[in-house]
C-alpha cells in the first residue's frame, strides 16, 4: 500500500483503542449536561502501554450515502469493538454486562450473584 | 505578588522577562518566551502534552514552578528541527502518519528525543513504557510506537531518510 493511501486509513486504530477505553475503564459521567471528571485519571483514558495487537482489516465497500462511495474509518470502529469486548467477556463468563465501562468490580458482582 | 526580572536559556537562546513567582514554566514558555509549540492539555501533569526537557530531561511543565529552572537549559519543541530541516523524530513522525490533530505531538516528540538519547536502540517494550506518561485520543498510539522504533533505526545509521 503506498504512503499516500495509507494516511487514509490511520484513524482505524484510534477507534480500537477508544473502544477498548470505553468498554472497560472510561467512565464519562454527566450530571444535567455537564461533564463531570475534571481531570483524565478521574475517566482512565488508555495510554500506549494499554494497546493490545490490533490488526486492522479494510473492508472495501460502497456506502450509497457517503460522497462518491466513501465511508468513514475512524471512531465508528468504537461502537462494535466496545461490543465484541462485552460479547467476549460474557463468553467468558456466562453473565452478560450491559453497564459500561465493564470493570472488574462489576464482573466479580456478576459473578457471585450467578 | 511582585515581578522579578529572570533570565530563561530556551533552545539556546537566552531570555529576559519579568515574571512572578507563582508563573509555571508552561505559562511562561507560551505566554512570554512566546514560544507556542507547548501544548496545556490538561494542566495538572496528567497528559504530558506539556512535556520539555530541562538540561535534557523530560519535565511537565505544567506542574514546574518557572523560577525552578531559571538559567537551566529548556529544549521546546521548536528547537528540535534545524531551519527548514526536521530531526529525524520529527521526519519519522510525519512519514509514519503517527500525527494527527498535531495537539499531544509536541511532547511525544521530545519525550522520544529523551528516550533516544538514553537508549539508543529501545525495544517495542522500551518505548510504550517511556511514553505510557503521553496522552494521544486520536492515534490509537500503535503508529506513534512504529515512528519512534523507526526513528531509532534511523538515527544508529546515522542518516536520514
Amino acid at each position: 500500500m503506498s504512503e499516500k493511501k495509507e494516511y487514509t486509513y490511520i484513524g482505524k486504530r484510534r477507534g480500537v483503542v477508544m473502544g477498548l477505553g470505553y468498554s472497560l475503564t472510561e467512565n464519562l459521567r454527566s450530571e444535567k449536561g455537564a461533564v463531570l471528571p475534571r481531570v483524565f485519571s478521574d475517566c482512565f483514558v488508555r495510554g500506549a502501554l494499554d494497546i493490545p495487537e490490533i490488526k486492522p482489516i479494510v473492508v472495501t465497500a460502497n456506502d450509497q450515502y457517503g460522497p462518491f462511495g466513501a465511508k468513514g474509518v475512524g471512531e465508528a470502529v468504537m461502537v462494535p469493538t466496545a461490543a465484541a469486548v462485552a460479547n467476549a467477556i460474557y463468553d467468558a463468563i456466562g453473565v452478560r454486562i450491559k453497564d459500561l465501562p465493564i470493570t472488574p468490580d462489576k464482573i466479580f458482582k456478576a459473578l457471585k450473584e450467578k | 505578588m511582585s515581578k522579578q526580572i529572570v533570565k530563561f536559556i530556551a533552545n539556546g537562546r537566552t531570555y529576559e522577562t519579568a515574571i512572578e513567582p507563582q508563573m509555571t514554566l508552561l505559562e511562561v514558555i507560551r505566554d512570554e518566551l512566546d514560544l507556542t509549540g507547548t501544548k496545556c492539555g490538561c494542566g495538572v501533569g496528567e497528559c504530558g502534552a506539556c512535556t520539555v526537557l530541562v538540561d535534557g530531561r523530560p519535565t511537565l511543565s505544567c506542574c514546574t514552578l518557572a523560577m525552578s529552572v531559571k538559567e537551566k537549559n529548556i529544549t521546546t519543541i521548536e528547537g528540535l528541527a534545524d531551519g527548514a530541516n526536521l530531526h529525524p523524530v520529527q521526519k519519522a513522525f510525519v512519514k509514519y502518519g503517527a500525527v494527527q490533530c498535531g495537539y499531544c505531538t509536541p511532547g511525544f516528540i521530545l519525550m522520544t528525543k529523551a528516550l533516544l538519547d538514553e537508549n539508543p536502540d529501545p525495544t517495542e517494550e522500551d518505548v510504550k513504557e517511556a511514553l505510557a506518561g503521553n496522552l494521544c485520543r486520536c492515534t490509537g498510539y500503535v503508529k506513534i510506537v512504529e515512528a519512534v522504533l523507526a526513528a531509532s533505526e534511523m538515527m544508529q545509521k546515522g542518516g536520514e531518510n
